[in-house]
Order: C-alpha cells, then sequence, then structure tokens
C-alpha cells in the first residue's frame, strides 16, 4: 500500500540533476569545522580555568564596546578596489588586509532565487567559506543587505545595494575609512570588502546628492546592521553589555556562552565561532537557541534561553541527569544556558523566589 | 587524516552524493539549499571520518547529520531566508501532468511539519524500518507510527495531488 507513495517520490527525484559531489570543498569546510572545534575547545578550557576568577564581575554595564576595546591603539591595513580587467566573472571586490590579498565573488549556481558569495586570497585563509541567501536583495528602509561569513580568522563582508547608493564608507574602529563603489554583478548591484574581526564601527550610504542614512554594528562589530538611521539621526550612544551567561564543562568538554546587548540589539555567542548570532528576545521563559558541540560520539548541546523577571531557578531534567540554571542579569533582561546530551529533549520547569512554578516546557537540539 | 581515509572518504561521498542531496531536496524543497545541506553533512562526516566508519553504517550516520543541519539551517543567521507565505507553484496540467504531480508532492510535503515531512521520506523514500526512522530522528516508534499517520493523512487531503496517496502505517 505505500508503494503509490514510494512511487510518486521516486518519479520526483529521479529528474533531480544534483551538481557533481563537491568532494574538495566538503573535504575543506569539514577541516574548518574541526579547526574552530579545536578553537572551541581552547577558548573554553580557558574560559573555565578564567571563569572562577571572572563570573562575578563579568556584566560590565555601560562598559565601552567590545570592538573599540579589543582593537584599541590597532592600526589595520585594509585596501578595497573594483574588479580589474583580468578579474574572474562575478567578482564583486579585491583588495588586502594588513598586505595579505582577497577577493570576493557572487555566483548565482542555481539561478534565480539563490546567491552565493565566496571569499578566497589569504586574507581569509586560502578560501572563505562560502555563504549563500535567498536573492532577496535590499531590505526596505535598509540601503544595503548584508551578509558576513566567517573565515579562520576575519570578516568576510558582501551585501546587496540599493539602486540609489552611490556608494558607502565604511569605518573601522581605529578610523580607517574605506569606500566602497557599487559593482554590477549577476544582474544586480554588490559591494564587499574584507575587515579584521570586530573592527566595523560604522556605514554610511550615499546617493549622487548626499547621505541616505547610517547605522552600526551589533555589540561585536559583525556586519549585522540592524537598524538604518536617516541623515541628522544617529544610532544611540553605546549602551553595551555583555556577560557569560552560562559555562562549564560536560562529559569533560567545556561550553560557554556569552550574550551581548547593543544599541542593534542583542547576540549570543556560543564559542568558537567567531559571529555573535542575533537574538530575538521573547516575552516570558524559553529556550530561545541552541549549539551543538563535540563530534558524533561526544556530542553535546548547550541551550540559551531568557527568562521572565520573576524567575529565579529553573529546573532542567534530561534523560540521563538533571541540572540547575539560575538566571543571570544584563542590561535589566534575564538569560539562563545549560549543557545537555545532544539530540534529545529535556524538560524545564522555572521557579521564583517563593518556590512556585512560573513556567515550563521542553527543549529539542 | 590519513590519505588512504581521505580516499575513502572520497569514494563515498562520489557514491551517496546524490542520494542524500534527494533526501535533503525532500526536507527542503529546494536544490541550491539541499547540496548545502547535504555538503554540510558531509563535511561534518568528515571531520569525525574515523568514527564514522567504525560505525559500520556511514550512510546512517551521514543521514542523521543531514537530518540535524536541516533542522538547524533555520536557526543560523548565515543561511538568511524569506518566506513566501505559499507554496511552490505546481506547474500546467494535462500535457505536464507528471511535471504537475511531482510538483503537487513536493509543495504537499512542504506543508508537513518539519518531522513529519521527515518521516515520510525516511519511511517511504529511504525504506526505513519504524524502528531505524526512529533512530535516525531519536524518537519513540510509536513518535514514528504517530507523525506519520498524520503526515499521509494531510498527504490524502492535499488538493494539488492529482490521485490520493496511498500508503499506511505498519
Amino acid at each position: 500500500m505505500t508503494d503509490d507513495l514510494r512511487d510518486r517520490l521516486d518519479d520526483m527525484l529521479a529528474k533531480l540533476a544534483p551538481s557533481p559531489a563537491p568532494i574538495e570543498a566538503a573535504m575543506r569546510q569539514g577541516k574548518r569545522i574541526r579547526w574552530r572545534r579545536r578553537a572551541t575547545a581552547a577558548a573554553g578550557l580557558a574560559m573555565v580555568i578564567a571563569a572562577a576568577a571572572i563570573v562575578p564581575s563579568a556584566v560590565h554595564f555601560g562598559a565601552a564596546p567590545e570592538p573599540a576595546t579589543t582593537h584599541r591603539g590597532v592600526h589595520y591595513s585594509v585596501t578595497v578596489q573594483p574588479p580589474g580587467p583580468h578579474s574572474p566573472q562575478g567578482e564583486i571586490a579585491q583588495g588586502t588586509l594588513n598586505g595579505k590579498p582577497w577577493r570576493i565573488t557572487i555566483s548565482k549556481p542555481n539561478g534565480i532565487g539563490q546567491q552565493c558569495f565566496q571569499s578566497a586570497g589569504a586574507a581569509v585563509g586560502g578560501h572563505g567559506p562560502e555563504i549563500c541567501a535567498q536573492d532577496t536583495g535590499t531590505v526596505a528602509g535598509a540601503p544595503i543587505a548584508f551578509y558576513e561569513s566567517f573565515p579562520p580568522s576575519d570578516m568576510a563582508i558582501s551585501g546587496a545595494v540599493a539602486t540609489d547608493v552611490s556608494y558607502a564608507n565604511v569605518t573601522l574602529t581605529d578610523g580607517t575609512v574605506l569606500r566602497l563603489h557599487p559593482v554590477e554583478a549577476r544582474g544586480a548591484r554588490y559591494v564587499a570588502f574584507v575587515a579584521p574581526l570586530r573592527a566595523v564601527a560604522k556605514v554610511v550610504a550615499y546617493s549622487a546628492r548626499g547621505e541616505i542614512a547610517s547605522s552600526v554594528p551589533d555589540p561585536v562589530g559583525s556586519a549585522n546592521f540592524g537598524t538604518w538611521y536617516p541623515p541628522g539621526q544617529h544610532a544611540p550612544a553605546p549602551n553595551h553589555a555583555s556577560a557569560v551567561i552560562g559555562t562549564g564543562t560536560f562529559d569533560g568538554n567545556a561550553w560557554s556562552v556569552r550574550l551581548s546587548s547593543g544599541p542593534s540589539g542583542e547576540c549570543v555567542d556560543f564559542g568558537g565561532t567567531p559571529g555573535c548570532e542575533p537574538y530575538n528576545r521573547p516575552a516570558g521563559t524559553a529556550i530561545v537557541q541552541y549549539t551543538v558541540y563535540g563530534g558524533l560520539s561526544s556530542a553535546f548541546a548547550v541551550f540559551f534561553g531568557s527568562a521572565a523577571p520573576a524567575v529565579s531557578r529553573i529546573a532542567i531534567e534530561f534523560p540521563d541527569g538533571k541540572t540547575v540554571a539560575r538566571p543571570l542579569t544584563v542590561a535589566g533582561q534575564k538569560y539562563w544556558a545549560f549543557a545537555a546530551e545532544a539530540y534529545k529533549s529535556v524538560h524545564w520547569t522555572a521557579y521564583n523566589a517563593a518556590g512556585q512554578v512560573v513556567a515550563a516546557g521542553t527543549g529539542q537540539s | 587524516m590519513t590519505g588512504q581515509l581521505d580516499e575513502e572518504f572520497r569514494q563515498f561521498m562520489h557514491g551517496r552524493w546524490p542520494a542524500m542531496v534527494r533526501l535533503a531536496y525532500c526536507l527542503t524543497g529546494d536544490l541550491g539549499h539541499a547540496e548545502d545541506v547535504a555538503q554540510a553533512a558531509f563535511a561534518k562526516a568528515y571531520t569525525s571520518w574515523p568514527r564514522v566508519i567504525r560505525s559500520g553504517n556511514p550512510e546512517a550516520y551521514v543521514r542523521q547529520i543531514l537530518i540535524n543541519e536541516n533542522r538547524n539551517r533555520f536557526r543560523r543567521r548565515r543561511v538568511r531566508e524569506l518566506s513566501t507565505g505559499s507554496p511552490p507553484e505546481t506547474g500546467v496540467p494535462d500535457a505536464l501532468q507528471h511535471v504537475d504531480d511531482r510538483s503537487a508532492l513536493l509543495a504537499a510535503l512542504q506543508m508537513l511539519a518539519p518531522r513529519q515531512r521527515a518521516v515520510i521520506v525516511l519511511r517511504y523514500w529511504v525504506d526505513l524500518s519504524e524502528a531505524e526512522t526512529a533512530a535516525t530522528l531519536n524518537c519513540s516508534v510509536g513518535t514514528v507510527k504517530s507523525q506519520a499517520s498524520r503526515a499521509l493523512a494531510a498527504l490524502r487531503r492535499s488538493p494539488g495531488l492529482s490521485a490520493p496517496v496511498e500508503g499506511d502505517v505498519r
């Protein structure tokens, strides 16, 4: 009786023609994952060693944003140039970062509907990760829709540009200003550049008549430009907060989660990868995001979520045990994190200070 | 990793790539996304390839990674999507009836909840048993039965399919 469905599925899939297997690309990607896991392990171990000393003072309200702190006094050497006469098809920009070359190209491997950005060159470790996204062009209210990728060390940033944008100025945290001129490629307009990690401070887009809008990145300086401000308006004065929400070990493997909050919103950093995931805080208590650490046989998941103001502790039950998370307040909001075995369901119950149940739910990695 | 292990991985990926892309296509409904997810799954398998080999069933390992990758991909910022709010178009009737059926089936699959979709594909295309499907999805056999039952009922109700989809829950 299942033959009919099986036949229909076979028929549907028989006509599908996958591209040739990208074996070498998968192996490169695998090596990068391995590299990040090693980095995670090293960073996590350092975090655990330091945690006992720093966690009580890990919350910094109103402190300077991390980019400025991290790179204060550092000078970058970054150049951006348009494609040359011998550039490969689809190239958006090329340049150097601290003397090392890079180039970013765009492709549309699946025709209409998807765009893929690829960074290459010594500045990005040979080949950066390919970033593909739906070909949405620009977003209403944003003159440039940026996408970022994270090669082993720095950021490769590409963006689709609105038709009225003549150029954009990118200011780095050391004061360097990069001028980006949109390039026509694959039927649309794009800009691209490579910058040191967490070094982008501001972007201003200009038309032929003057400034269109400006934006500042999220607290850790990625390419997540949440809000664009019209001329005359500026991002609110920095009121950054950053805190380690949870840290520990699971089966001997270290983990940590950091929440950062700033004028462009919140983001969560699970460690290991250099990016900070944008975080949309829901009302109440919930598990919102997770990441899986480790290899196939030793995988574990780190969960992260928000808690309602009344919550003072959260009991978590998973198949092989239980633990308790205590929410930490950052910029007036409560957050919590814990580790559990990967690919299993967990059940959590949030209590207030009087021991009453405030909320309950499940999570699944 | 040694050259021999690398070569084994190359041969395995070369041989299993089309099947994994097709599996991912059923889950994602988009060939580009399917190839991305499949590549990511193979890449993760490569990071632990000696352990994958020792498992004795590398295909099951990669399949499980692929399903987890697909589940995770919408939670990551670096794959950004815009939802259209409507299923893909279902082709034109008559002369292209087969094409229409394929599109309709794909659209119907995309209307299922992700886990139901995975159950349907694993049970009725990959041909896994209920126990194998449950192991792949990290859920109970009972969940597989109930999800399959609901999914088949939903497929039967799909207006775009020219004939009812028949399937049972064994």
